[in-house]
């Protein structure tokens, strides 16, 4: 009888979810809406945070003075057994928020009571490859619809209001490495006025071709798609395409036989992070991933181009029209994934060029010329649009530094990892600083216009680095390397930390135990916030980097915060929930990771209004 | 009575098998008990106008052999109206809407299995032109679990190996049109498996104008079988079939007449 009266309660449960699902329709999100997202504070409708990915907001309610006060208004538990590796960045639109989890799922929750209005779980198969977690870093939203990537290599539309799949494509194969972690973006093309949904895929270590895809927003239908190994060819309209830079890809080697070497077929260069868009020049903008293999000597002699760089892409026909490569022929899978900030930048002769900002996994700032960049025509590869360059760690072993002339790195001998001796399996052990998790990796720095600073969630370490022999295998890593991630400090492996673009001068920093993973964002209440692997949500002064405040969630951040204004009021919003690469890669770091629970939330803060008042 | 089971081999008038009807039909219960009245209000809309009708048969085994495939057969071609849809319902599921159909052009007979979750009645609900509602029961003795357990597909290493894989036949001298799909049919109650079921299904002719239509719900079994009856002219096909699930996988086939 028991059973009878919980099946029967569980049929009036589904009756009461059928009401509750005739939610409010919220108002469609326009282009306009996108592109001024970074002005409009009620709103947050790109990962970035803008067009420009700037994490800035001009909203100052939660301030030096009143942070103190900050207290949760909510939080909610993303459930199921599925705790791992939450590295979303969410989305606020009419009072509804966006938010993915790991496991390619998806939550529209009420931005004021927390309440769970809907949620969407893909169905996924089980043999998919993600390298580096089960991971998603968010959506992008656009017209009646959300969209966001799923680990099984798809892309899904769905209803914002109700959840329900619009659309569904499987972009390529799971089965030999292909997945899709970052949030697509949104872009509008100035010549043809069509509106779509840019977005790539991850997998370099598994040996795939970088693509970006452009997708018809109403049906998902491919508009074009760029490789970014050189000679490899594109599609445009449902037909082939051109060829990336030159059909006879010079910056990778031939075998005897005068064909491609092996490397060649399965280069790398996915782009696995979230683009900007230059309105201006009407291009988009995302860093290309790794070559692969990750060894060194199976693409030797050449740069192999386009990865390991930021590439601009004309939205018309998916053509590249310009490259800037930070690490060529790229040995230590430095990739150059890391966000490319747009912003004004005004040089030590106070000339202000349109610049972009890039703090490379291989331990260098770049300050790059997105105008020389954005340029149609000419030399793909602009290793001189290069408007400065600096140090953001310490200890850097591969490179003195990037000749600001050639634009190239100035190397250090001895920090490619030797090949194998005649009849050893494995190369000598060099170290290398940074290693391939790198001075900083995914977890996007922000930008404040008003103090004119970068704030960069940053890691010393160094690691033990050894080519083994290579041969691709679908499905399997395509690396070639071994190594092992150790420790370069005794007292912390995570350093905030910010910079002066012009000066490269490091204006401050702190110092965390733990690596650290999370995003940033910079506000106008002088404030800079992030999250700690050891569970912590903070608040510095973006002045002179003093903590200000902190939140234990429970689980470690490695995710994105966000802030918006709802009501006369401003909120703070991230989630909680421990994973990502370091617990899985990060070797002698497993001393600090395994002490993390894991998790799958989301917080939101506000300062209660009886404090607020006392602030008065 | 025009059951299906006169055009079997073999046949026999009266029918070999024959629908019960009133309190026989679920399980010796009044009809107007258990969760009925409330799916009356929630799925047909609170009718003024319904009533148990005869006329509209269903077909089922007294006991569940098999609680993830229970199979049933509607058969309402004996009523003398058109009928707009008609709304399977199972007295006590997790998810008590199972199917809607809409007959359209086809004749209004529907073949399925569905997943049992505890023993008890599925009801067809006929909506006739006349804003009348005609009520044909079977009641199912099962030991239950079928809506809760995992799908056997997830006891392969790779639950996508033959997913979507659609076989059908088409009998012109009959019209019976029988389908299968493969597909897990996930109701999202089994641990760690989210829901991941058909959403519509259509029968279409040759010229893409539509035949039939369904709105499938999550009590379908897996790999779900169906069984349609065409009349004469769209019986000499080809048929096309268009499903598609809650992920957006969308499923496409075309059956010739095979005599």
């Amino acid at each position: 009888m028991n059973r009878f009266l919980k099946l029967t309660s569980a049929s009036v449960l589904a009756l009461t979810c059928a009401v509750a699902l005739a939610q409010a329709e919220t108002s469609p999100v326009t282009w306009e809406d996108i592109l001024n997202d970074a002005e409009t504070t009620d709103d947050v409708l790109m990962y970035g945070m803008g067009v420009k990915a700037q994490r800035f907001s001009s909203l100052d309610q939660i301030s030096t003075e009143t942070v103190k006060h900050l207290r949760p208004a909510w939080s909610f538990s993303f459930g199921d057994e599925k705790q791992r590796g939450q590295e979303t960045q969410a989305l606020v639109h009419d009072g509804v928020i966006y938010v993915t989890g790991s496991y390619s799922r998806m939550w529209a929750l009420d931005a004021r009571t927390g309440k769970r209005l809907w949620k969407f779980e893909a169905r996924l198969p089980e043999d998919i490859r993600p390298c580096c977690d089960v991971i998603n870093r968010g959506a992008a939203i656009y017209g009646d619809k959300v969209f966001f990537g799923t680990l099984d290599a798809s892309i899904y539309a769905l209803n914002k209001d109700t959840g329900k799949v619009v659309w569904r494509q499987k972009f390529e194969d799971h089965k030999i490495g292909y997945t899709m972690t970052g949030a697509p973006t949104i872009v509008k093309d100035k010549e043809t006025g069509r509106v779509m949904l840019i977005h790539g895929s991850s997998g370099d270590e598994f040996g795939v071709v970088g693509k970006l895809y452009a997708r018809d927003v109403d049906t998902g239908e491919e508009i074009w798609m760029r490789p970014f190994v050189e000679g490899h060819k594109g599609t445009l309209a449902g037909a082939e395409g051109t060829v990336t830079g030159d059909p006879a890809a010079p910056s990778w080697p031939n075998s005897p036989d005068g064909s491609k070497v092996e490397a060649w077929s399965h280069g790398g260069g996915a782009p696995w992070q979230s683009a900007s868009y230059d309105p201006e020049t009407n291009t988009i903008i995302v860093g290309a991933g790794n070559p692969a293999p990750w060894n060194t000597w199976a693409r030797t002699p050449g740069d192999s181009l386009y990865t390991s760089g930021q590439a601009y892409v004309d939205p018309t026909n998916g053509e590249l029209v310009g490259f800037y490569q930070h690490t060529p022929n790229d040995a230590w899978d430095f990739s150059g994934n890391n966000e490319i900030i747009l912003f004004d930048y005004k040089d030590k002769d106070g000339n202000v060029h349109r610049a972009g900002a890039h703090a490379d996994r291989n331990g260098f700032f770049y300050v790059t010329d997105i105008d020389a960049l954005s340029k149609r025509g000419g030399e793909i590869n602009r290793p001189t649009a290069l408007l400065n360059a600096f140090p953001f760690v310490d200890g850097i072993t591969w490179a003195k530094g990037i000749d600001l002339e050639t634009g190239r790195p100035i190397e250090v001998e001895g920090q490619r990892p030797p090949l194998p001796a005649e009849g050893e399996t494995k190369g000598a052990s060099i170290e290398v600083s940074p290693p391939f998790l790198g001075g900083k990796n995914w977890n996007p720095m922000s930008y404040s216009p008003k103090t004119g600073l970068f704030y960069v969630p940053a890691n010393h370490w160094t690691e033990d680095y050894w080519t083994e022999n290579v041969t691709y295998q679908a499905g399997a890593a395509y690396l070639g390397q071994g190594f092992r991630i150790k420790r370069l400090y005794e007292d912390h492996i995570g350093t905030l930390r910010a910079f002066d673009p012009a000066t490269g001068e490091k204006k401050w920093e702190h110092k965390e135990e733990f690596p650290l993973w999370a995003g940033t964002l910079a506000t106008a209440g002088d404030l800079v916030f992030t999250g700690t692997s050891d569970g912590f949500v903070k608040a510095f002064h973006s002045e002179t980097g003093e903590e200000l405040w902190k939140f234990n969630t429970g689980s470690g951040i490695v995710s994105s915060p966000i802030t918006w204004e709802m009501d006369g009021k401003q909120y703070l919003g991230i989630a909680s929930g421990y994973g990502g690469a370091v617990p899985l890669w990060g070797g002698d770091m497993a001393t600090l990771t395994t002490q993390v629970s894991q998790g799958g939330s989301f917080w939101v803060f506000e300062i209660p209004d009886d404090l607020m008042t006392a602030t008065k | 009575m025009a059951l299906l089971t006169d055009i079997l081999p073999g046949a026999a008038s009266p029918p070999l098998l024959t629908g019960k009807t009133g309190p026989a039909a679920v399980g010796g219960d009044a009809f107007d008990s258990g969760m009925w009245p409330s799916h009356r209000q929630e799925f047909l809309g609170d009718p003024a106008v319904w009533r148990n009708d005869p006329a509209v048969t269903v077909l089922a085994p007294g006991a569940a052999e098999d609680s993830s495939h229970v199979p049933f057969l509607i058969d309402a071609t004996a009523v003398t109206r058109p009928i707009r849809r008609i709304v399977v319902t199972i007295d006590y599921s997790p998810f008590p809407k199972a199917i809607v159909f809409h007959p359209g052009r086809a004749l209004p007979l529907l073949g399925f299995g569905v997943k049992y979750e505890v023993g008890g009645a599925l009801r067809a609900s006929a909506e006739t032109g006349a804003a009348e509602w005609l009520v044909g029961a079977a009641y199912v003795s099962a030991l239950g679990g079928g809506c809760s357990a995992p799908a056997a597909a997830h006891q392969r290493p790779d639950w996508q190996e033959g997913f979507g894989e659609l076989r059908a036949r088409l009998w012109p001298e009959t019209g019976r049109l029988r389908m299968r799909l493969r597909h897990p049919q996930d109701t999202g109650l089994a641990d760690g498996i989210p829901a991941h079921h058909l959403t519509e299904l259509a029968l279409l002719d040759a010229s893409g104008a539509e035949i039939a239509t369904l709105e499938l719900h999550e009590p379908l079994e897996e790999n779900p079988a169906l069984t349609f009856l065409l009349p004469p002219d769209l019986a000499r096909g080809p048929v096309i079939i268009h499903a598609r699930d809650n992920l957006g996988y969308t499923f496409e086939g075309r059956v010739e007449a095979t005599p």
